[in-house]
């Protein structure tokens, strides 16, 4: 019924033409980078505290730590979703703008599926609310609602996982010969699993690590050495699954993580560096260094991502190569309301800090 | 044409964006209204120092905040998915330009989510100023967020001067960026009220819930007047194209208007009866449903807006399918399948027909039409025409309907598409015109004897075929019926026209009507024969046989004596061989042979019409008032007179039909006229026939009979009549050489070609139209003032001598009768049939009496 023709057309060619951006790509890649890190940085800390609570809740006595510890993060967590939703709006913005004619068609290829996740999110979201609101009256729905979440959640970062690896690979398109009717996943694509257990390993770890300091904060020992004791295992096993997420990258990407190309090796090896100094620090019980270091393997773990899909896409396509309109009017516009935005949080934030822990009378 | 589509049958058109975008907007309009209706509220509950009051506005953040930040804010991110999955290619446009736009309106989101929790996790830790403040700073960040995207969405549908400059600022704030944003806020205070009504009516104390009800009813009336001030400014700030389209052709938009209307009325009311005092256990289920009334409400207005669009995307630069503006024109020959990076399906071939048709759906309509599901169905709509009829819409989709795309590709794949839609769809089988076999009919020719007979009795139609129009019981344009004139020349020398003393009558021969009993004709007026001016008359025998030229017998008689002075026989044509179901559909009510229109067919013809001009006419129809055509487009030949400002039903016919038949010769007249060489009817019979002229020589090809007509429209200020000028590219060359033509009062002029009735100059055969009535073949005189022209060459397209499908000299009955010889009256020496003598002088025109 279909010709065979797109089958041995040059993958190349099916990459949808691009449209000139305003701005240099830099500024764009740039944006990406640091709205990217602080998304999966809120992502670690919703999907983490998930993660400990739920364990906390299944595994922990009735009135044990764990349980204390899961309310305390349990009540934070519609608050995490929320702000890792808002903030993954922003690298979802950029990533178009860079490499929208890869996305949006790998996005296609597995439209029902990426359709899908928005239904997860809202569930999820409202599971999340069902838990910390639930979380004394009614343990049995509180603690299913938190397991229907994390599912919801872990699916999302499943589905995500599979478009930001299918975008990168043209030569797996030609599915669409048989299969238009959007319902493909990036089963076969060796990166796709690593790099799922790569993110979703960080998440507990970084949440641990999270709890770590709430329990400095709040003077709870057990919760300090229950998150670091999150932190520090699962950050040793990270070492082992960061070696498979390496080895699994295209046999034409990798050697330039192996000296090839100094800055995407400078880039792996500070992030590994810093990981491991982020490590040895949990390991000492010194979470808020820990915390620190981690921040700046996160920073340089994302630019080596971005490292690794500029590679990937080397032979087909450049972001260098994207025209440049130039009108920098609206990007003052941006920036202005980003300050402006930014300086309206600082203050509600300080407002709000400044009631800590008072509940004032009503009326 | 850059990337792959998502294949969808029955969720195709749209549905996603449909249901997550008013299911978003309904919320997200909330966010914005309900973050004053916060506020205020909180200001409220202080001044009177109520603590249910604030325990009750606490309660109403928490549900606030779950319905707008959760399902609210994901469904946000729901639309972006949802649109860069059914329109990359606009989403990719739109993305690009507007960047900073959209960073920005996230950096006000942001805000906005850090000020609600921040507000809803501090209201009872914060001072009640402070907090209040945060409550302002929510609705704030929330006005800008909306204020933003409003530049965004409104840039969709008027993208302004950005279309020329590529400015983001002239994009930005487009034409209609103010009463948008207007209209917005004014429907999402109402929303605040609706939902306010949600948690109002649950409050338990008697005084506070009924101060909050009361709230909420002024929240949810006053902002709905605002809603039809600012309603009313955004349609005033339409561009001419947008707002003709919401306010004159587009019928969905109508439906979607009154959609608004129902929904804000539905809303003013529930807000009233939720104001009288009852019991929860009603008035919260009443609240809810209420509520819906505002769904309602922003979705008919993002209906409204979306369809006021059509059929772009990005108005002016993409078209609803992704396809850029000027691709039709571009694609060329090669067509769209080899073009399309996603295409599956490259060439089209015998083979891979349908498959092809499939793919091309999938790339062109699938982005509107679903097939057989919610949105926009494919199927009713192609139901209504024939492949044939598919094919001739899809070359001229565009113009046909000024709310879809054009078709991007090349002939072949038009087929391919339409025989998907027909075939692949509708399981319809392909009707081939087979040509139609036709029985020759006995003509007996009347005595003459030229010795003794003192009379010649001429008679002849008015018309060379009469087209009958009519579905029976849905439309009708003209009713079968027929004018017949007579002559009665007393022989002699000179040869005398007799009127007085004498009685003219005809019979029908066989005819159903009429009896064959004979009716008398009367003279006319100012002419020295006789008339009969509406014959009814069937083309039909009475045994029900197709037979579109039935015979008259004509006789003279004296009066006072009764005796039968002459008698002949003339042909009275008459034809409802209409092609309309070979492009519209419907059933043949009568088989291969003879037509007519089924009511089918005539139902399809006025959704149509119903669709692109607005009207009613199915309706009309249905409940068994049959619509005449006439009764609004003026027809010359019938004597109606029509509406003023609309075009005449030549006009509108042949215009809007030129689009889909174009390129064609004399084979596009015969679609729809009985004209067709191997059809029914065959009526262009004549002399010129068989010299080789067809429709087109004297008519022009479609289109450039159609610009004729339409300039004179113009002239006189029809509506319409521009746009269909605009649509038509003749074939003759510009249109500005095509002198304007007025239906039926004027014709193509014969003595243009055949100057001072000399041999004929063919290539002045098309556009010297006559210039007053008198002037047509029909009417004019020789020179003398004594003949018409058809009295003696017989009727228009039917010139003596004529080759008549039905019997060879049926034509001719009269110069066979008189002269034994099939040659206009008198010609070759025959002046003695009349004169009883042979002439020299050409008295009746030049060129008569022709040298040897």
């Amino acid at each position: 019924m279909v010709s065979a023709q797109l089958i041995t057309m040059d993958p190349a060619r099916l990459i949808p033409a691009a449209e000139a951006i305003p701005s240099p790509w830099g500024w764009f890649e740039a944006l990406l980078l640091l709205t990217f890190v602080l998304h999966i940085l809120f992502m670690n800390l919703t999907v983490g505290s998930a993660v400990i609570a739920l364990a906390g809740r299944l595994t922990g006595d009735k009135h044990g730590s764990g349980r204390d510890l899961a309310r305390e993060l349990g009540h934070r967590l519609p608050t995490f979703l929320a702000l890792q939703i808002n903030l993954g709006v922003a690298p979802l913005l950029f990533v178009q703008v860079l490499y929208g004619q890869l996305l949006y068609t790998s996005s296609v290829l597995m439209a029902g599926w990426w359709l899908s996740a928005i239904a997860a999110v809202i569930l999820g979201y409202y599971g999340l609310y069902v838990h910390d609101a639930k979380f004394e009256s009614g343990g049995g729905l509180s603690r299913l609602a938190l397991m229907l979440s994390l599912a919801c959640l872990v699916y999302t970062g499943f589905l995500l996982s599979n478009n930001m690896t299918l975008m990168l690979r043209p030569q797996a398109w030609d599915v669409y010969l048989t299969n238009p009717r959007g319902s493909f996943l990036n089963l076969s694509d060796p990166m796709l699993w690593p790099r799922l257990a790569h993110m979703l390993l960080a998440a507990p770890a970084v949440a641990g690590l999270y709890a770590a300091l709430i329990g400095v904060k709040k003077r709870r020992t057990d919760w300090v050495e229950h998150g670091l004791k999150w932190f520090t295992r699962l950050t040793m096993l990270q070492v082992l699954v960061g070696a498979w997420l390496l080895a699994s990258l295209p046999q034409r990407v990798l050697p330039a993580f192996m000296g090839r190309d100094m800055l995407a090796t400078g880039l792996l090896c500070l992030g590994v560096a810093l990981g491991l100094a982020a490590l040895v620090a949990g390991l000492r019980r010194k979470p808020a260094l820990a915390a620190g270091l981690v921040l700046g393997a996160m920073l340089f773990m994302a630019a080596t991502r971005a490292e690794v899909r500029q590679l990937t896409l080397a032979p087909y396509f450049t972001p260098a190569s994207l025209p440049v309109t130039g009108d920098q009017t609206p990007l003052v516009l941006f920036v202005v309301s980003l300050a402006v935005s930014l300086a309206a949080i600082a203050y509600m934030l300080r407002a709000y800090a400044r009631t800590d822990g008072q509940t004032r009378g009503r009326g | 044409m850059e990337y792959p589509i998502w294949h969808l049958t029955t969720l195709a058109g749209g549905f996603w964006i449909a249901l997550i975008g008013t299911f978003h907007v309904f919320l997200a309009h909330f966010a914005v209204g309900g973050g004053l209706y916060l506020v205020l509220s909180e200001i409220y509950a202080r001044r009177l120092g109520s603590r249910v009051l604030l325990e009750h506005v606490k309660k109403h953040t928490r549900f606030f905040l779950l319905i707008t930040m959760v399902a609210g804010g994901v469904t946000g991110v729901g639309i972006w998915f949802t649109i860069g999955l059914l329109s990359p290619q606009a989403t990719s446009t739109l993305l690009k330009v507007f960047v900073y736009g959209f960073a920005t309106e996230w950096a006000f989101f942001l805000a906005e989510i850090v000020a609600l929790l921040v507000y809803y996790y501090g209201f009872e830790r914060m001072e009640a100023r402070e907090h209040l403040r945060m409550g302002w700073l929510y609705f704030i960040f929330a006005l800008l967020s909306l204020f933003t995207i409003n530049g965004i969405v409104g840039f969709m549908l008027t993208p302004g001067q950005w279309l020329v400059t590529g400015n983001f600022w002239d994009g930005f704030f487009n034409p209609t960026f103010w009463p948008q944003a207007a209209l917005r806020t004014a429907i999402a205070l109402t929303l605040a009220g609706l939902f306010g009504f949600v948690t109002a009516t649950r409050i338990g104390e008697d005084d506070a819930r009924e101060r909050m009800v009361r709230l909420a009813v002024a929240w949810t009336l006053v902002p709905l007047l605002a809603c039809f001030a600012a309603g009313w400014w955004y349609i005033q700030a339409l561009p001419q194209a947008q707002q003709e389209m919401v306010l004159l052709r587009s019928e969905r938009i109508a439906g979607f208007l009154r959609g608004f209307q129902y929904f804000a009325g539905a809303a003013a009311l529930g807000a009233l009866i939720l104001a009288v005092k009852t019991p929860r256990a009603v008035r919260f289920p009443l609240a809810l449903l209420v509520l819906l009334t505002g769904w309602g409400l922003i979705g008919s207005f993002e209906f409204v807006r979306e369809a006021a669009r059509k059929p772009y995307l990005i108005f002016g630069h993409t078209y609803s399918n992704g396809i850029r503006v000027g691709a039709d024109k571009t694609i060329g020959e090669a067509g769209y399948l080899a073009q399309a990076k996603w295409a599956r399906i490259r060439t089209v071939t015998p083979e891979n027909r349908l498959a092809a048709g499939a793919e091309l759906y999938q790339h062109q309509c699938a982005s509107c039409h679903s097939i057989g599901g919610p949105m926009n169905d494919i199927k009713p709509w192609a139901a209504t025409l024939t492949a044939e009829g598919l094919a001739g819409l899809l070359e001229a989709l565009n113009l046909a309907n000024p709310a879809m795309p054009p078709f991007v590709g090349n002939g072949p794949e038009r087929e391919a598409l339409a025989a998907y839609l027909s075939e692949g769809l509708l399981g319809a089988q392909p009707v081939a015109e087979a040509p139609v076999a036709l029985t020759e009919l006995p003509t007996d020719i009347p005595p003459f004897d030229a010795q003794k007979d003192d009379y010649v009795l001429l008679a002849w139609s008015g018309l060379g075929m009469h087209m009958a129009v009519e579905a029976q019981g849905v439309f009708t344009l003209r009713p079968a019926q027929a004018e017949l004139f007579a002559q009665l020349i007393k022989r002699g020398d000179p040869p005398g026209k007799v009127t007085d003393g004498v009685e003219l009558s005809f019979a029908v021969d066989g005819a159903k009507e009429g009896g064959g009993q004979p009716v008398g004709m009367k003279p006319m007026e100012g002419r020295d024969w006789f008339q009969a001016p509406a014959i009814a008359i069937s083309p039909r025998r009475a045994d029900g046989v197709f037979n579109p030229y039935p015979l008259v017998t004509v006789e003279a008689r004296d009066t006072a004596s009764r005796s039968v002075l002459a008698r002949t026989r003339a042909v009275l044509p008459v034809s409802d061989e209409v092609g309309c179901a070979s492009c519209h559909g419907g059933a043949r009510p009568l088989g291969a042979t003879g037509s007519g229109i089924s009511p089918e067919t005539g139902l399809n013809i006025l959704r149509i019409h119903d669709r692109t001009n607005r009207t009613s006419l199915i309706a009309q129809a249905k409940a068994g008032r049959v619509v005449a055509c006439t009764s609004c487009h003026a027809d010359p030949l019938m004597g109606a007179e029509g509406q003023a400002g609309l075009m005449g039903i030549s006009a509108a016919l042949h215009g809007f039909h030129s689009s889909t038949l174009k390129g064609r010769g004399a084979e596009a007249c015969g679609r729809c006229h009985p004209s067709r060489v191997d059809g029914a009817t065959r009526f262009h019979r004549g002399l010129h026939a068989q010299a080789g002229l067809d429709c087109v020589t004297c008519h022009g090809a479609l289109e450039d009979h159609a610009v004729g007509l339409l300039k004179r429209e113009l002239e006189a200020g029809k509506r319409g009549a521009k746009r269909l000028l605009t649509q038509i590219t003749p074939q003759s060359g510009p249109a500005q050489n095509i002198p304007p033509r007025t239906a039926w009062a004027q014709t193509p002029d014969c003595l243009a070609c055949h100057q001072n009735f000399g041999p004929p100059d063919p290539s002045r055969s098309f556009g010297n139209w006559t210039k007053v009535a008198p002037e047509r073949f029909k009417s004019r005189l020789d020179e003398i003032g004594a003949l018409s022209c058809p009295a003696c060459h017989g009727a228009q397209h039917a010139l003596t001598p004529s080759r008549n499908p039905y019997g060879r000299d049926r034509d001719n009955i009269q110069a066979l009768q008189y002269q034994k010889l099939a040659r206009p009256m008198g010609s070759q020496g025959n002046c003695p049939v009349c004169h009883k003598t042979k002439m020299t002088d050409p008295v009746h025109h030049p060129n008569l009496i022709r040298k040897p």
